[in-house]
């Protein structure tokens, strides 16, 4: 049996799988009920215990107003209205979408890279590998130390380049009109690492036989990349886009570590978690924080179910 | 499954089936005992356990076992460990968190205990222990006193002949000396003035009379004309251009302007004594008294030691707290000379001799005579937003006047609440 | 018939390099500053302007961070377990559910799948407190499975996994399935074997993600002997004072083991296999 090397044509696949596919299966109706709890039960059970249980309680909660230590008390829906009417919450918010769509440029960015160190016996490969994969593991204080570094205003490598050439630099991280986007710009090269990674485990597994079936059809490098490699990593893509986003949209390390807490900037930068986290452990106003924090769920939600509807369009399963 | 989710509900629902029996013995218990003691410096850990085995040889059936938790983290830990009951026997606070802990039931009543006790606390300024006593209840014992003073870089005053600062100095001489002491061209700064409530307008505002949290609690005075006196003695200076603005103390931390010997002057706690020696060289690093307005009157910060009152072994744990504001446990932790001053007056010989040749001898005094930084039930709440709201004035896009009073009702809106 | 490559200069290969070598330098940077920063003096980390160079490399920062509270050799070992641990779980709980993601046929299957990538939409620090009732109800407070309990249940790898499995041809179940297979077996001879390059990502990324984790081991451990080597290195930040060169030191030695597992790893990310296997 030949793959068909014109997979990328073929109908995109959702769940479940058209009918036609099932015509063989010896039982029609579905897998046995004791093969689905082996493989799922073990996972469910984990994530029930230890993370649904808790959101459950956590959306309890939201409704309610936390004393210091414990000990609530039902307020109904009034931590919601402070949210939907809260312009800090409105500013936090708008701060970290337009952070997550800049992030999101790492995407096309991270696959250029694991396509180039795909390339077939490429020279040093492992030392590139080894490099790309050093923000990964670095602490997220260095990281700040050395961005803060490169972005002081007065001694920073940055200005220090331009006053070269005759331009005096802002002090990036503290003025209130470059602060989002320099934490933006390190957020992308933050969000490059994983990636990597995981484009150049995708691209392991793009057959030969296709590439080249479609150089001897002609096709050049460019072209074979889109037709070719990128409806094959599809899926990968996909994950990559679904993950980024939602990481994203609930950033806080970087602002805790660039920023700081007592920076004028705060107002320009903060992001929806960084005021959950505020709220919840520095106000000990934790009702209000849970409440932040399903509001932030409903939007990452949506757009999750946004990207997966739109998947039917570009992801390619097998 | 009904097993595991009925035991999912009860534990999220946090009614705590935890094994803590909740029985808190409030009289000494028989045999040995063990109680934890948690704290935030790993700097102090020497000197601490030096303490807690000075205590153990006076009371040999009690063992203190320290914890550490980083300052990052420690309050969100505290706090999660007190929601449980399961929070060390005693631990670390700050002045400005007891109001907090104790109207939420987090610490232990100890007026009994200190009226019982025999152990002599003559030493300690009234005016150090009365803000522990809430509500006619004693709820922490101090054994850290943080006064605020003025460092100076002495190379810096020779090079541009000015007169070296005293402890009488008042804030207009710090902004004349600022003035002569400014050189742009070689970028040298005459102060540090970075947006800091502690050190900077917190301590003029003091000094102007202001109190910023009034009326027990209820109310604030800071856009009186004494607060925004207080305040306009460094936005000032900012504006002047005799600190770097607000963006570049921002940006490069206002230690770091002074250590590195880009400002002439920094007003800052003790902490920062042995770091700046050393930055400075030898015998180039000052410190007098903060400096006075209409009053002498300084802020201060302290640290305390707080019981849990769900704890098991209170009276034991209160002995080692008494005993650390004593005068045994307050001489072994001043002359460790890790940070902060004595509240017992019979240490501060231990102190000055830990940091020799800076100055801190000056800062003693303001030990009795300050007052406690501005604190209320959720201090966090209002004093956040003090640097969004200042800063406008320091850049000069907003009056003090104006900045003054949109703080005012942040903080009457947020005490309101606090109910 | 292999494709050709000339062996003179080809410009796209430069190009490559070219590119590569410059990405590679933007991203090492900061752990090289990371490195050099561990070399200085606490002075020369808070000038200004900043010191690129330290005027003396000091070594003595390495034996400083071997301090009273900081059992290092303990709370790595704490540390490599935890991460085996939470990578191990990852690993197989995480592919059998995404097998049967992708594979299984039962009702709800979509709802339920939602309801398990949610939970990667909550923010972490939310889990805090009720993660640690759960811990104190089951009477695990400051152990070592305390560590690495919640981090072994993550929908991270179910999502990853099913996408790589869904990118394999649904031939090879029902070729296998002629032969007799049971799903299990089809599942662990037949898809797990071509998914080890994700599988070994994922290994990866989990030890990563367990090695820095620092909020819930502070939170629900207290006994040094008990912390993973990150809560050690937390404690080097003072109140007031944090002694970067330490901090800098510490965090190139705990990372240390990871650069050293990742170039062990990279072997597994050759690609192995050929979907030829079918025939």
């Amino acid at each position: 049996m030949v793959v068909d090397v014109q997979r990328p044509q073929a109908a995109p696949r959702t769940q479940p799988p058209p009918a036609a596919h099932r015509v063989r299966r010896r039982s029609s109706e579905g897998t046995p009920l004791p093969w689905v709890l082996l493989f799922l039960g073990p996972m469910a059970l984990g994530l029930l215990v230890f993370y649904i249980g808790p959101v459950l309680v956590t959306f309890y909660y939201s409704f309610t107003e936390w004393g210091v230590f414990g000990g609530v008390t039902w307020v109904g829906l009034a931590n919601y209205a402070q949210v939907f009417t809260s312009p800090e919450v409105g500013r936090a918010l708008l701060n970290t979408v337009i952070y997550t769509a800049i992030v999101l440029l790492s995407i096309p960015v991270a696959l250029l890279i694991a396509t180039l160190l795909s390339r077939r016996s490429l020279r040093f490969v492992s030392v590139y590998r080894l490099l790309f994969f050093l923000p990964v593991i670095t602490m997220p204080v260095a990281i700040g130390w050395l961005w803060k570094l490169i972005l002081n205003g007065d001694f920073g490598i940055l200005n220090q380049a331009l006053a070269a050439v005759g331009i005096q630099g802002p002090t990036w991280l503290s003025d209130p009109r470059t602060a989002l986007i320099s934490i933006s710009i390190v957020g992308v090269w933050a969000s490059l690492g994983y990636p990597i990674i995981l484009f150049v485990a995708a691209l392991q597994g793009v057959p030969p036989e296709l590439h080249e079936a479609a150089a001897l059809d002609g096709a050049g490098a460019v072209r074979r990349f889109f037709s070719v490699t990128l409806p094959a990593v599809s899926p990968t893509v996909f994950f990559v886009s679904v993950l980024t986003t939602i990481g994203a949209l609930q950033m806080f390390d970087l602002i805790y570590v660039m920023i700081g807490k007592s920076s004028p900037v705060i107002p320009q930068t903060e992001t929806v978690i960084y005021l959950f986290y505020k709220t919840a452990f520095i106000d000990n106003n934790k009702g209000l924080a849970s409440a932040i924090v399903f509001g932030l769920m409903v939007i990452i939600m949506l757009l999750t179910l946004l990207q997966f509807r739109l998947q039917r369009r570009w992801v390619h399963y097998a | 499954m009904r097993g595991l989710a009925a035991m999912v509900t009860v534990a999220g629902l946090g009614i705590g089936l935890a094994a803590c029996s909740s029985t808190s013995s409030a009289s000494g218990d028989d045999g040995p005992v063990t109680i934890t003691y948690g704290f935030w410096a790993e700097e102090f850990r020497p000197a601490f356990q030096q303490a807690a085995d000075e205590f153990h040889k006076e009371n040999p059936n009690v063992t203190v076992k320290l914890k550490l938790t980083p300052f990052a983290d420690y309050f969100t830990k505290l706090n999660t460990e007190i929601s449980s009951k399961t929070a060390p026997d005693a631990f670390w606070l700050q002045n400005i968190h007891i109001g907090l802990y104790a109207k939420n039931g987090a610490l232990a009543d100890l007026t009994t205990l200190r009226k019982d006790s025999k152990v002599d606390l003559s030493g300690i300024p009234d005016s150090v222990m009365k803000p522990y006593t809430i509500g006619g209840k004693l709820y922490a014992m101090p054994w850290q006193a943080l006064p605020f003073g003025l460092y100076y870089n002495k190379t810096l005053f020779k090079a541009a002949g000015v007169a070296e600062p005293t402890n009488d100095w008042t804030w207009d001489d710090v902004a004349t000396a600022a003035a002569k002491l400014t050189n742009k061209s070689a970028g040298i700064y005459g102060i540090a003035a970075p947006v800091w409530n502690y050190g900077t307008f917190y301590q003029s505002m003091y000094s102007y009379g202001a109190d910023i949290i009034t009326d027990k609690g209820k109310g604030t005075d800071i856009d009186s004309p004494a607060a925004q006196r207080g305040l306009k003695v460094w936005t000032d200076l900012v504006q002047k251009g005799y600190s770097p603005s607000v963006a570049q103390t921002t940006d490069t931390p206002a230690d770091s302007w002074f250590s590195s010997g880009k400002t002439a002057m920094i007003t800052s706690g003790p902490w920062t004594a042995t770091s700046y020696s050393a930055a400075l060289g030898k015998g180039n690093l000052g410190l007098v008294a903060m400096p006075k307005g209409s009053v002498d009157r300084s802020g201060m910060a302290t640290t305390t030691t707080a019981i849990a009152a769900a704890g098991k072994h209170i009276a034991d744990a209160y002995r080692f707290a008494e005993f650390l504001s004593g005068d045994t446990g307050q001489k072994i932790l001043s002359k460790s000379g890790v940070a902060g001053g004595p509240v017992n007056k019979n240490a501060n010989q231990a102190w000055i001799d830990a940091i020799p040749g800076v100055g801190i001898e000056n800062i003693l005094p303001e030990i009795a005579t300050a007052k406690l930084l501005p604190s209320s039930n959720a201090t966090s709440v209002w004093e956040d937003q003090e640097v969004t709201v200042f800063t406008p004035a320091y850049n000069g896009t907003a009056s003090v006047a104006d900045v003054t009073k949109q703080m005012a009702k942040v903080i009457e809106d947020s005490l309101a609440k606090e109910k | 018939m292999p494709e050709t490559r000339s062996k003179a200069l080809n410009p796209g290969l430069v190009l490559t390099h070219v590119v590569l070598i410059v990405g590679a330098i933007v991203m090492a940077l900061p752990y090289v500053i990371q490195v050099i920063t561990s070399l200085k003096s606490y002075q020369e980390t808070i000038q200004v302007p900043p010191v690129l160079w330290p005027a003396h490399f000091q070594w003595g920062n390495y034996l400083e961070i071997f301090s009273a509270s900081f059992p290092v050799g303990v709370q790595l070992m704490n540390t490599t377990l935890a991460a085996a641990a939470r990578a191990a779980g990852q690993l197989l709980l995480g592919s059998m559910a995404a097998y049967a993601f992708a594979r299984l046929k039962f009702r709800f299957r979509g709802a339920i799948f939602a309801v398990f990538l949610s939970v990667l939409m909550v923010p972490g620090q939310l889990f805090l407190i009720p993660q640690y009732q759960v811990i104190q109800t089951l009477g695990w407070l400051d152990t070592l499975q305390a560590l690495f309990l919640p981090g072994i249940f993550s929908a991270f790898g179910v999502f990853l996994l099913r996408q790589y499995f869904m990118t394999l041809p649904l031939e090879l179940d029902e070729a296998a399935r002629l032969d007799g297979c049971n799903p299990f077996q089809i599942y662990w001879h037949i898809l797990l074997p071509l998914v080890r390059p994700a599988l070994v990502a994922l290994a990866l990324l989990t030890v990563v993600n367990s090695w820095n984790d620092l909020l819930w081991p502070l939170v629900v451990n207290s006994s040094p002997e008990h912390l993973p080597v990150s809560a050690g290195l937390a404690n080097l930040q003072g109140q007031f004072v944090d002694k970067y060169q330490l901090i800098m030191a510490g965090a190139v030695l705990t990372t240390a083991p990871i650069i050293l597992l990742f170039a062990v790893l990279q072997r597994q990310f050759i690609a192995g296999f050929a979907t030829s296997g079918l025939k």
